[in-house]
This record gives C-alpha cells, sequence and structure tokens, in this order.
C-alpha cells in the first residue's frame, strides 16, 4: 500500500511540475538570442563587412559562437574594449589584416563622372545612395557610413572616400595631459 | 532639501536667504573695473557676427555680400523655433558670409556674416511698443523673439524659449549676483540703468499671473543695492523683492541661486520651472526693456574689459561682431599673455585675438603673465578631499575625476557628471592644480558624441535591416511569380492536350513563350519597382 502511495504521490509531483515547466517555457520564451542582440548594441553599425561577414548582425551571431572579438575595425580598440567586457573575454589588439581605425568618413559621388550605373546603389547596405539608371546618383551624408563597399564596384573610380570635417557640433574637450611631469635636473 | 532654519545672514536682504553647500571666496578683482562710468568705444573697421551666436540652431543669413544694411536690421533669422534673429549691429556694407574664426573654445570656424560699418550708425526704423498694457501675452513674446533677445548671462539661450511656459510659474527671480572676479557688468547696468532693468522685470513678469519677483545680488554691491531700492520706490514697484546673499562663488550659478533664495534643490534631470521657478539675468532684463519700448533688437551689450594688461578698464557698450583684437588697441592695452572670453573662473582662453563679441560676451581679460595662474602642472592627486568641500552641488568631484581619467564614462555618469556646473571651484582648491574641470568637459563632451554616434548607429542599422527585408521579399515574390507562371502553363498544356493532341502541343509551345515574355516583363517591372522602393525608402528617412 505504502509503495503505491509514494508512487502515485511522486507521480502527481512530476505532473505538476511539468505542468509549470511546460507553462513557463511559452510564458517566458525568449525571442532571440539576447547576447546577439547587446553584441549588435556595441557593433558599430557600419555594415561594412571587414570582418568577412555581411554585417554587423551577422558578426553579432558569430562572436556569440566563439568568433573572435577584434575582427571590426570600424569599431576601434573601444570596441574591443566593450565587447570583452561584455562577455568576459579578454581585450585583445585588433586584426590588423582586417584594416586599421580610420577617422569617420563617408562616401562622395563626383557627379559629372557618374554615369549612372546603379551598381554602388546595390551595393550600399544601409540605402545611402540616391539615383536612377543612366542618370546621376548621389551619397546622402547624414545615411552614408563610410563603409567603402560603394568604392569598388563603380566602374569609372568616381567614388572618393572623404573625411568628415570637424564642426563646432562633432568638437570635443580634449583630455589633458595624463603625464607625470618629468623634470631634468643639470648635472653640476 | 528644506532648511528649517534660514539664516538672516544679511541684514539687507528682504526675504530670507538659505546656504548652499561648497563654493568658494577667490579674490574678487572687481573695483578695477567698477569704478569707471560706462563708455563706447569706436566703432571696429569691421564687425565679423557669429551666426551661431546663441544656443541651438545657427540663424539663416537673409542678406547677401554686397548688400547696405541699417542699424538694427534683420541680418539673419531663425532656423527653427530654437534660434534666435541677428541684426546688424551698425549700418554699413556686407562684405562675405563666410568661415571665420568664432569664439569658441575649439577654434574652430564657422559661418559669419562680415559687415563693413560706414561710421554714421544710423538705425532703421524701429516699432516701439505703444500700449505695452494692451498687449496680448503671445504678441509681446513675438517682440522678444523677432528682437533676438537671448539670455545674457553667459549660455545664450534663446529668451522666447524659457518664457514660453508660464502655468505652474509663482517666482521670476532675477538674477544680479554676478560671482565671478572680475565682471562688474551687470554690477554697472544695475547702477545706470536701473530704472530699465527693473522695467524689463515688470515686463516679464506681466507674462504670468500672480508672480513674485526676486532679485538676487551678492552683498558687495551696495551701489546697486541702493539704486535698485530708490528706483524702485520711484516706479512704485513695490512687488519687486531684494535677495541679498553673501558674497560667495558660484552663488550666481542658476541652481544655486535658487538654493539659496528659496531653499529648494533644483532635482536631478528637472529645470526650475519644475519648481515654478523662472529666472533672467539682468542683462537679459534690460534687452527685453530695450526691445519692447523702445523697438530696439538685441545688437550691443555690456562688455567688462579688465586684466591687467587692459589699460583702460571698464565696462562698454560693444557691437555684436567687434573683433577683441580692436578692443584691446581701443584701449591703448598691450598684447594680452592670455586673452579670456568670460570670467577667470568659467571662461575660454581665446584661440585669436580675431574673434567676434558674441551675445554671451560678458567680459575679456587681458591678462598679463602669470596673472590667472594657469602655467602650473598638474601633480598626482593626493586624495585630500578639498575639492568634495568646494563643490556646490554636492558632488564628488575626485570620483569624477578618476572615472574620467580612466574612460570609465558610465560610472562617471553614475557619479551625476551631468549634474556639474563646470564653475571649477574644486580645480581652484585642488592643492595639486589638477585641471579637473577639463576632465569632467573632456567626459561630458565624449559622453555627447557617443550618444550621438549610437543615435546614428541605431539609425544604419534600423537602413540594414530595412534593405535586408527588402531583398527577402523582391526574392519571394519573384519565386512566387515564377511558380504561378509554371502553373498556368502546366494548366493550359493540359486542357489543350484533351481536346487535340496536336494543336496541345503547338498550344504549349505558344504559352510556354508567352510565360516567358511575361516573366521577362514582370522582371524588368520588378527592378524599377525596386529602384522605386530604393528611391522612397531614401525619401523617407
Amino acid at each position: 500500500m505504502d509503495l503505491i502511495t509514494a508512487v502515485i504521490i511522486l507521480a502527481v509531483l512530476g505532473l505538476v511540475f511539468g505542468g509549470m515547466l511546460g507553462f513557463a517555457s511559452i510564458k517566458f520564451k525568449v525571442e532571440g538570442d539576447p547576447i546577439v542582440e547587446q553584441i549588435d548594441e556595441i557593433l558599430p553599425q557600419t555594415q561594412c563587412g571587414q570582418c568577412g561577414y555581411p554585417g554587423c548582425k551577422p558578426y553579432a551571431e558569430a562572436i556569440a559562437n566563439g568568433d573572435e572579438i577584434n575582427k571590426c575595425p570600424p569599431g576601434g580598440e573601444a570596441g574591443v574594449k566593450a565587447l570583452a567586457d561584455l562577455l568576459g573575454r579578454e581585450v585583445i589588439p585588433l586584426d590588423e589584416e582586417r584594416g586599421e581605425e580610420k577617422p569617420p568618413s563617408v562616401a562622395y559621388i563626383r557627379e559629372d563622372e557618374c554615369i549612372g550605373c546603379t551598381k554602388c546603389i546595390q551595393a550600399c547596405p544601409v540605402d545611402a545612395i540616391l539615383g536612377a539608371p543612366k542618370l546621376m546618383h548621389t551619397v546622402i551624408i547624414d545615411e552614408c557610413t563610410g563603409c567603402d563597399l560603394c568604392v569598388e564596384p563603380c566602374p569609372v573610380d568616381c567614388i572618393d572616400m572623404v573625411e568628415l570635417p570637424q564642426t563646432i557640433s562633432s568638437w570635443k574637450w580634449q583630455q589633458p595631459d595624463q603625464m607625470i611631469p618629468v623634470k631634468e635636473l643639470e648635472a653640476s | 532639501m528644506e532648511h528649517s532654519n534660514p539664516t538672516p545672514k544679511s541684514r539687507a536682504s528682504e526675504i530670507p536667504i538659505y546656504e548652499i553647500p561648497g563654493g568658494i571666496h577667490p579674490e574678487e578683482h572687481k573695483t578695477r573695473s567698477n569704478q569707471a562710468d560706462i563708455r563706447s568705444l569706436p566703432l571696429a573697421d569691421e564687425l565679423v557676427i557669429n551666426l551661431k551666436g546663441q544656443a541651438g540652431n545657427r540663424s539663416l543669413p537673409v542678406v547677401k555680400a554686397g548688400d547696405t544694411v541699417l542699424k538694427g536690421q534683420v541680418i539673419a533669422e531663425c532656423d527653427g523655433i530654437f534660434s534666435a534673429y541677428q541684426h546688424a549691429p551698425t549700418s554699413g556694407e556686407v562684405i562675405a558670409i563666410e568661415n571665420r574664426t568664432i569664439a569658441h573654445p575649439s577654434g574652430l570656424d564657422d559661418l559669419c556674416v562680415v559687415l563693413k560699418p560706414d561710421g554714421k550708425d544710423q538705425w532703421c526704423e524701429l516699432s516701439p511698443v505703444t500700449h505695452l498694457e494692451d498687449m496680448d501675452r503671445e504678441a509681446v513674446l513675438a517682440q522678444i523673439f523677432e528682437k533676438g533677445v537671448v539670455g545674457l548671462g553667459g549660455a545664450s539661450f534663446p529668451s522666447h524659449i524659457k518664457l514660453k511656459q508660464h502655468e505652474g510659474i509663482h517666482t521670476l527671480i532675477i538674477n544680479a549676483a554676478e560671482c565671478e572676479p572680475y565682471i562688474t557688468c551687470d554690477d554697472k547696468l544695475l547702477q545706470e540703468h536701473t530704472k530699465d532693468v527693473l522695467l524689463g522685470a515688470e515686463i516679464i513678469s506681466k507674462l504670468y499671473q500672480d508672480i513674485d519677483i526676486i532679485i538676487g545680488i551678492e552683498d558687495n554691491k551696495p551701489q546697486a543695492i541702493d539704486a535698485i531700492k530708490q528706483a524702485r520706490q520711484e516706479l512704485g514697484l513695490s512687488n519687486i523683492k531684494l535677495g541679498v546673499v553673501p558674497t560667495k562663488y558660484p552663488s550666481g550659478g542658476e541652481k544655486q541661486l535658487i538654493q539659496l533664495l528659496t531653499g529648494k534643490e533644483v532635482p536631478h534631470g528637472k529645470l526650475p520651472a519644475d519648481l515654478g521657478l523662472v529666472m533672467h539675468n539682468v542683462g537679459t532684463c534690460y534687452a527685453i526693456q530695450q526691445a519692447l519700448t523702445e523697438g530696439k533688437p538685441l545688437v550691443e551689450r555690456l562688455v567688462t574689459l579688465t586684466g591687467d594688461n587692459c589699460k583702460e578698464p571698464g565696462n562698454y557698450w560693444i557691437p555684436f561682431g567687434t573683433p577683441v583684437e580692436h578692443l584691446i588697441q581701443a584701449t591703448n592695452s598691450e598684447t594680452p599673455k592670455r586673452l579670456i572670453m568670460g570670467g577667470p573662473m568659467m571662461g575660454y582662453e581665446l584661440p585669436s585675438a580675431e574673434v567676434g563679441i558674441v551675445k554671451a560676451t560678458n567680459c575679456i581679460i587681458m591678462s598679463a603673465d602669470g596673472e590667472l595662474g594657469m602655467d602650473q602642472t598638474a601633480l598626482p592627486c593626493i586624495r585630500c578631499g578639498a575639492c568634495m568641500d568646494a563643490c556646490p552641488a554636492s558632488l564628488l568631484p575626485q570620483q569624477l575625476y578618476w572615472h574620467a581619467q580612466a574612460d570609465e564614462f558610465d560610472k562617471a555618469e553614475e557619479y551625476d557628471l551631468f549634474d556639474c556646473i563646470e564653475c571649477g571651484a574644486c580645480a581652484y582648491v585642488c592643492p595639486s592644480h589638477i585641471p579637473l574641470v577639463q576632465h569632467y568637459r573632456y567626459a561630458k563632451s565624449t559622453i555627447r558624441n557617443n550618444r550621438v554616434e549610437k543615435i546614428k548607429a541605431e539609425k544604419a542599422r534600423e537602413r540594414y535591416e530595412a534593405r535586408q527585408e527588402r531583398l527577402e521579399r523582391v526574392k519571394r515574390e519573384k519565386a512566387e511569380r515564377h511558380r504561378k507562371a509554371a502553373e498556368a502553363r502546366k494548366k493550359a498544356a493540359e486542357e489543350a492536350g484533351k481536346k487535340d493532341p496536336k494543336k496541345a502541343a503547338v498550344q504549349a509551345a505558344l504559352a510556354r513563350v508567352k510565360a516567358k515574355k511575361e516573366a521577362q516583363q514582370s522582371d524588368t517591372n520588378e527592378a524599377d519597382q525596386s529602384k522605386a522602393d530604393d528611391n522612397n525608402s531614401e525619401g523617407n528617412n
């Protein structure tokens, strides 16, 4: 008799907890992988593909699956540091093969040389180039991420990457010198 | 935080005065510039009017090179509401609209209107308001807006925006504290144009219902206090109360003066308006009075010229755009070692003497070698905590310094970096001469830039995802069309096959050609469509 009671009790408990777990798995389901989202937040969203993946999101997924965190030149050292902080990994220097950290720049189409082939429009990952077949194209500077991807496909080489000039609104204060002053004493 | 026991430190004050934490007592150096009467200087050969001379958007020029303008004529309009009108400071010819070095710590160029005075200083037709009592709130605000009035206390915040909110405002505070060393322009303005300033305050108070007016002034300005008392009696403005606060830097900071006069602290992330308070500088009151009763736009301001190298220190009416170089020459001064715009505590070193005076310029210090003691090299922090005792905002300057210099911006923000008013009291007391404020400015501007970049990245992500989605959709639709075409073909062939096998073969061939044509057609359409999508999405963003 005792044996049967014990079995019944355990069976009932098992059903109850199983039900609760089942309910929780539906009710509190996590859409997507939150760590991928967090990594994607840190990446600069230039969508340049220098990391070897077709965009920032795919690279974020790759990092979540164990890829190195130093393949993003636009993110720079600061980006690597932020990723290392997030993932609890070592800070490593940028992978030089992927390119180097460059000052922010945008694409500029020399408009009288443009033949209107739409190749750059197709290459632009963020739809920042405006134009139509056989008509001049132009870059919407505010939307351009400076990814370089439009430069290569251009058959007449009329796209330049131009460094963004510093303006009053983009200017920032410099950090004061951190050096501990060293005074050289004259030999007597 | 409200103090239960107000400390009546100054007998002259008509309202109870509370205390603020921290603060310092630097040497005042005020007597050298507040002895002489207000003067004017001869006009400069060229005025360089900075179009970004106010907080907010750059004004849009409405004149072009070659135009002749009269004094007070509009030369630049507002770009949106958060901007200000600019007027010609004198009559003459616009010789260029070009990038010039502007009064900004960066030393960068920005768009300026360059005006060559004709020497006549001829006003355009002015439109003073005759029946002020009959004007409604909106009309008064419009007049203030059109006359280009901005806050003259230092931040150049457009006055019409500050005055817009009126619900729940119960106290108007006129800031006459002028706590920073060297500067005396508000003091002199109050002494010589007392009535105009009080009338300006009266005009502002009419914009609100049942409002108290308090003039907050430091007790080191007895002449100005007497002048206010006398003018108040003569004008019969008994509703204006004097709040005389003890001399201590930085009691003239907006939040500090509010705390001194009301005992209330403006909470983190809130505005004085949330406490029912609005504050204007005495210079702004004067400018508002001039804009309404005289119809004069804001084209000049009172500027304190001082410093060891200034040979005729004092307060001068300076038209906007006057190059600082001209001020040095006109006062027969020696070439300054350092040229500071603003006071010694919160001002900044000018990148060049060619920059023009802007609406925010309250003082120019032409300093001699070693006068301002900025050459000392920074030594390591000894963790004495003196900065903490001096901080008027009750922050932990040392903690902020550690985080700022280590680029730990999120931690600096946790310690309320953005509540720092950059008064410089901490750096003043630092025995190691650490340029603390510069560290905070570095951290603040980096955080601001990072925020802008974050927004840009977010936008790029959205556009990238939208594009991916579009490409997916186009692909799907193409596949769908092909599938439908194939089905139609098959069906046609089957139907034909039922009647006559020979005919069916011919029909099937025809159907194939037709389907192919259709597919081609739809492909080109689709290409056009995707182009159109491209354009649309760009246009929309």
